[in-house]
């Protein structure tokens, strides 16, 4: 995809952003999850905000959250073909792409939540349509996040279907058909 | 752990693969001390059969970035919801090439709507009226 002409910043002030240190930024208790606190600055954020509430980009409603894909539409089978983000969003996925996550991580995804002051969403996982690497970004309000274990379900819980199925040790099975699977966080 | 505003969470491996992760709906969060005692977690757990369940299948009801958090979210503050909006960035396993760009916004929305599907596993839920 032809990139657009480059033009000025909208959202993110340029120059350097603190990085990912994997010490410092790392969870207690549950690993592989980090936290980076202030990725952007208020003004950043209101900006952004601005830039999001301006755009004509059309909402999925899902009842208590709303949310917009960019990137393309991910597919198990056929694969994604990559569409262009909106500027303001192409700033941003490129200030993530640059976080220091890795070299590895290049995101050519973007889900956009809007969640309903008092929703939730519920237990799932991110799944095999990604690579298994994530970075959100928060803003306007505060939320609890919840971590649960996945092994051993306990009695009358049940594993939500589509869920991942491992297979063997340190793999698992992609999803062939391309269910249900991709989530949001 | 708690979602700030302007804070970028990055999970992988153990966290993505291994752990399920949900918002309770709810019209507020409490920040939670460093699990110490086992006599803290039975105190607890007495509370409520619920909260027995859920305390067991949550692991810990400890705050695992409180000491990544701002100084006005302290163990024990509690933070009120509001409207919020999330920017989740992920990498997809399978890329092809890119398509013409779409003839009309009808055709890019329909190509959205195809989408649908993946989310349709996902119940979202409301808290109770307050």
């Amino acid at each position: 995809m032809k990139q657009a002409p480059a033009r000025a910043p909208a959202v993110l002030d340029p120059g350097p952003r603190a990085p990912l240190d994997r010490q410092r930024h790392a969870l207690t208790m549950l690993s592989g999850a980090f936290y980076i606190p202030d990725f952007v600055s208020a003004q950043e954020e209101e900006r952004i905000l601005a830039a999001v509430a301006a755009s004509d980009e059309p909402w999925q409603d899902m009842g208590m959250r709303r949310l917009q894909r960019h990137g393309g539409v991910p597919c198990a089978v056929e694969g994604m073909a990559p569409e262009p983000f909106p500027p303001a969003l192409d700033e941003i996925r490129a200030a993530v792409a640059g976080a220091g996550i890795g070299a590895d991580f290049a995101p050519d995804f973007l889900l956009l939540n809007e969640y309903r002051e008092g929703s939730g969403i519920s237990r799932h996982k991110d799944g095999e349509l990604y690579r298994g690497r994530v970075a959100v970004l928060s803003l306007a309000s505060t939320a609890q996040l919840d971590f649960w274990r996945h092994k051993q379900p306990r009695e009358g819980e049940k594993v939500r279907p589509g869920s991942s199925t491992r297979t063997r040790r340190g793999r698992r099975r992609a999803d062939a058909d391309g269910g249900p699977r991709a989530g949001a966080a | 752990m708690v979602l700030e505003p302007r804070s970028l969470l990055v999970f992988e491996d153990e966290a993505y693969h291994n752990w399920y992760h949900s918002i309770e709906a709810a019209h507020q969060d409490t920040v939670h001390a460093r699990r110490r005692a086992r006599r803290r977690c039975a105190w607890r757990a007495a509370a409520s059969a619920n909260a027995a369940a859920r305390a067991a299948r949550q692991v810990a009801s400890e705050t695992a970035n409180l000491h990544l958090l701002g100084p006005t979210r302290a163990a024990g503050a509690v933070l009120p919801r509001g409207t919020r909006l999330s920017l989740t960035f992920r990498q997809v396993r399978a890329r092809r090439a890119a398509e013409r760009v779409f003839a009309t916004p009808a055709e890019a929305d329909a190509r959205r709507r195809a989408a649908s599907q993946f989310d349709d596993a996902i119940f979202d839920r409301g808290a109770a009226p307050r």
